[in-house]
């Protein structure tokens, strides 16, 4: 790249303009982009009556603390009082299996497809990765009938189940296109050396895939955390994860509307997969462009 | 090794060991193919019966399909589809567009904004819908903050208007998804810029000795041998325009 200096009209005038253009634009947008987020904040430490005074867009009077105890412990959600705790740790129940067990299945035939090309491997990760694809309301009949079938209907196990399936197609994917670029030779001399199947999986391939199993592992669990659709056809009462919590609690009807407590429990559902975001944005990002199949 | 009761079990070891990667990529497959093909198939073949709460099979054609069509429902919901479907993409990919061009400006921030730009991608949509109800409340909302502000006409209560509803669904979709647009056209950018800068190092001819490499102009002769150049020239354009 040349040296942004010597482009024609680098300096004076038209540059500085260009420049503010710019960046009143891209700050607008910083600013649309974290209201949001700044409303449901600041509405969360508010109190009823500094909420119903209507200023949306003014910092709270006091930190009050209040409704984020009321969201995580005692708001009504349905006829239980015990707040999204019971919920949130149904997601976490949830999640932690789904993931650890489809990026596992996901490596392993990532690993068998990419590494050993025996006859068909291409056209059966061409199969596999139709999964990535599919509107998930397609399956929801055939699968409440199967979870009927296995006795696994209404409960956590039955979602575990669930988003571990319909993550294998997306895991397989991520390991797969990893694993490719790995020269085949590695597995041919590590072969050579006397090393099976699993053994250069475990000592050779796993050390080298720490990023793609970041990538792998973030990427199933924010699916896994935000789903909504099988928890909310899936489950009911006590078994709901957070996200089905979180929409009942939101379109109760039953008493006074506390935005603030509201407010509160979307942060506390958001939390988690925010706190991902923050702290390994740049494995999200690889995890969105590689499964951009579906958004 | 030379007893040959030993050799044969290793080649049987040795078979085993041959298809070790087809018995792996086996059970995860079948799950595939019964949970979503066999599915999708079920679902299809559901829908040709009668079948209420509890499937049955008795087969009835299209019948259902002709039902559906009917329902004021469906027309309803089909219709919102097109008009969300449309505006979604069309807002999501022309933000998207235009927030990768100026972030691709050598912006000293980059990072922070790309942060920015691309958290609500990490949210559930139940949460955004959570927090886009809030802000929309014609009665506490951004509406009222208006008028409290001193603009006594503003009107915004699309959310609670039976035909402007959907416009506001994607509002909340695009601000959710858009930054992800971004991202994907930024990476595009910079894989293109990278090719671009390889294959002028390689194949520019040489500057005539008035002017430098530097002062070729998009879209100038220069320019036109690059075949991958003339296929971006309309994005990169605007984006050297304003370097």
């Amino acid at each position: 790249m040349a040296d942004p200096k010597t482009l024609p009209g680098a300096s004076g005038k038209r540059y500085l303009l260009g420049r503010l253009f710019i960046w009143t634009l891209l700050l607008a947008a910083a600013v649309l982009y974290l209201g949001p987020i700044y409303v449901v904040l600041s509405t969360s430490l508010k109190d009823l009556a500094e909420i119903r005074a209507g200023a949306l867009l003014d910092l709270p009077h006091e930190l009050n603390f209040t409704a984020w105890r009321e969201a995580w412990s005692s708001a009504c959600i349905g006829v239980r009082c015990e707040g999204l705790r019971p919920y949130f740790l149904n997601s976490v129940i949830m999640s932690v299996p789904s993931v650890v067990i489809s990026t596992l299945i996901g490596a392993l035939s990532g690993y068998a497809l990419s590494l050993f090309r025996f006859r068909g491997a291409n056209i059966i990760f061409a199969l596999m990765l139709f999964g990535c694809f599919i509107p998930f309301q397609i399956v929801i009949l055939p699968m409440a009938q199967t979870l009927g079938f296995l006795g696994i209907a209404n409960s956590i196990t039955g979602l575990i189940v669930v988003h571990t399936i319909y993550g294998i197609s997306f895991t397989t994917l991520f390991f797969r296109n990893y694993y490719v670029s790995v020269p085949q030779e590695l597995v041919r001399a590590a072969t050579m050396d006397g090393a099976g199947f699993f053994r250069i999986f475990w000592h050779i391939m796993l050390p080298l895939s720490v990023p793609i199993i970041v990538v792998s592992v973030i990427w199933q669990f924010t699916q896994v955390w935000n789903e909504f659709l099988f928890g909310a056809s899936f489950t009911s009462g006590g078994a709901q994860p957070v996200t089905v919590a979180l929409n009942n609690l939101i379109n109760s009807t039953t008493s006074v509307k506390q935005y603030n407590v509201d407010m509160a429990a979307a942060l506390i559902a958001a939390a988690p997969t925010l706190v991902v975001y923050i702290i390994a944005g740049r494995f999200f990002v690889r995890g969105l462009t590689a499964g951009a199949v579906k958004g | 090794m030379s007893n040959p009761q030993q050799r044969k079990q290793m080649s049987v070891l040795d078979r085993l060991q041959r298809y070790l990667p087809q018995l792996v990529v086996g059970p995860p497959f079948l799950l595939i193919v019964f949970f979503v093909y066999g599915f999708i198939a079920w679902t299809g073949f559901i829908s040709l019966t009668n079948s209420r709460m509890l499937p049955t099979f008795d087969f009835q054609g299209i019948q259902q399909y002709v039902r559906l069509l009917a329902m004021d429902r469906w027309n309803v919901a089909f219709h919102n589809l097109l008009i969300f479907g449309s505006l979604y993409i069309l807002f999501a990919i022309t933000i998207g567009c235009v927030l990768a061009v100026l972030l691709d400006q050598r912006i000293r921030a980059e990072g922070a904004l790309r942060t920015i730009y691309l958290y609500p991608m990490a949210i559930s949509f139940i949460v955004t819908g959570t927090a886009w109800k809030w802000i929309l409340n014609p009665s506490l909302g951004i509406e009222s903050y208006m008028q409290q502000l001193g603009w006594e006409s503003f009107q915004f209560d699309w959310i609670v208007n039976r035909d402007m509803a959907i416009y506001v669904v994607v509002l909340a979709a695009v601000w959710q998804a858009s930054g992800f647009v971004m991202a994907l056209f930024l990476s595009a950018l910079r894989t293109v810029m990278r090719t671009l800068s390889a294959r002028l190092i390689w194949m520019a001819p040489a500057p005539p000795a008035s002017t430098s490499a530097s002062s070729c102009r998009p879209c100038d002769p220069c320019f036109s041998r690059l075949s991958s150049f003339s296929r971006t020239c309309p994005l990169r354009a605007l984006t050297l325009w304003w370097r």
